[in-house]
């Protein structure tokens, strides 16, 4: 994940139950095209109703590990910067049931905990998906491994565009 | 007779059966069974696709100099999302269907190695067992990828639910 807004998410901020954003977004075939095209992923149940209306499930569906663009936008608006932070270490997923096309979807970011091993620092990230009848439809609980805020660090404005190497 | 064939905007080509094959359920799969392997080959591009779905432009995973001082190495490995996602081609291509993995699909993931562009990866699994809870039945399974060398990049274990 990149680095994003002005302020550094701190060890010592990181309180469990803390939530560090929460968007909505209505699910559209752009969506899922975009990532199952960026895992090279060429199922045609994400893409093609014609074929998804004969499978078991019976509707184009969001793939298993769609992310929706990871949390970047609400990071930046409360100019926080997250994941050079940190190194993606395991995870946890979990499917509840499928998200189709349509779908309102808000997904959650909160802190689960913070650990140490070894002498090492571990931050433990709950990720909820939940669709606009209130279901959980998704969740992902995702340890990473603190690693501060490496350099050289290359500075980026709000809309992502590098600006000094 | 020869079925009725179209490609897809990917220009795959499918028949207007593939949709209809036999799906492997519960009583199909028996604890041993070897999930048919899946390989995918890191590119290069493999890390910008998946940036651009978070509008990263700039990160350790496609930009050298900050892989350097992210990662501690220059060769921009690719990011854990995209290692762990092949996990799922390689389940639905097994059962030949979604449905299974995403109504109470599970995956767990633990990254051993980095993986960057140039390597390639095969995905497998094993049948470790088949419980029962309630109206659910589940399939339990050993995951992992191996890169070109026969090293482990990702362990783990999944899911499946009928």
């Amino acid at each position: 994940m990149p680095e994003v807004g002005k302020v550094d998410l701190k060890w010592e901020d990181l309180t469990p139950g803390r939530v560090i954003a929460s968007m909505t977004y209505m699910l559209t075939p752009d969506d899922i095209r975009a990532e199952a095209e960026a895992y090279e992923d060429y199922n045609p149940i994400y893409s093609d109703p014609e074929f998804a209306k004969n499978t078991e499930i019976g509707f184009v569906v969001a793939p298993f590990y769609i992310t929706l663009g990871e949390f970047l936008p609400p990071l930046l608006r409360h100019d926080l910067k997250m994941g050079v932070n940190t190194i993606y270490a395991s995870s946890i997923k979990e499917s509840f049931m499928p998200m189709f096309l349509g779908d309102v979807v808000t997904k959650t970011l909160s802190i689960e905990e913070t650990h140490e091993k070894r002498g090492k620092k571990f931050l433990v990230w709950r990720i909820e998906w939940t669709n606009q009848n209130g279901e959980l439809v998704k969740r992902q609980i995702r340890t990473s491994y603190w690693v501060g805020t490496p350099q050289p660090l290359i500075k980026i404005d709000r809309s992502g565009t590098q600006v000094d190497a | 007779m020869m079925e009725d064939t179209r490609k897809t905007k990917y220009q795959v080509t499918i028949s207007d059966q593939s949709a209809a094959l036999k799906t492997l359920q519960y009583d199909d799969i028996n604890v041993g069974d070897d999930v048919v392997p899946y390989t995918r080959w890191i590119t290069r591009q493999s890390a910008i696709r998946f940036g651009r779905t978070y509008k990263d432009a700039f990160s350790g995973h496609i930009n050298p100099k900050v892989s350097e001082g992210q990662f501690g190495v220059r060769s921009m490995p690719v990011q854990g999302a995209v290692i762990e996602a092949g996990v799922t081609p390689m389940i639905i291509n097994w059962l030949r269907s979604a449905k299974p993995w995403l109504y109470g699909g599970r995956q767990e993931t633990k990254f051993i190695q980095i993986a960057g562009p140039g390597d390639t990866l095969i995905y497998h699994g094993k049948v470790i067992g088949k419980t029962v809870e309630g109206d659910r039945k589940y399939v339990w399974l050993d995951i992992h990828a191996e890169n070109q060398k026969g090293e482990k990049v990702m362990v783990g274990k999944a899911r499946v639910a009928f």
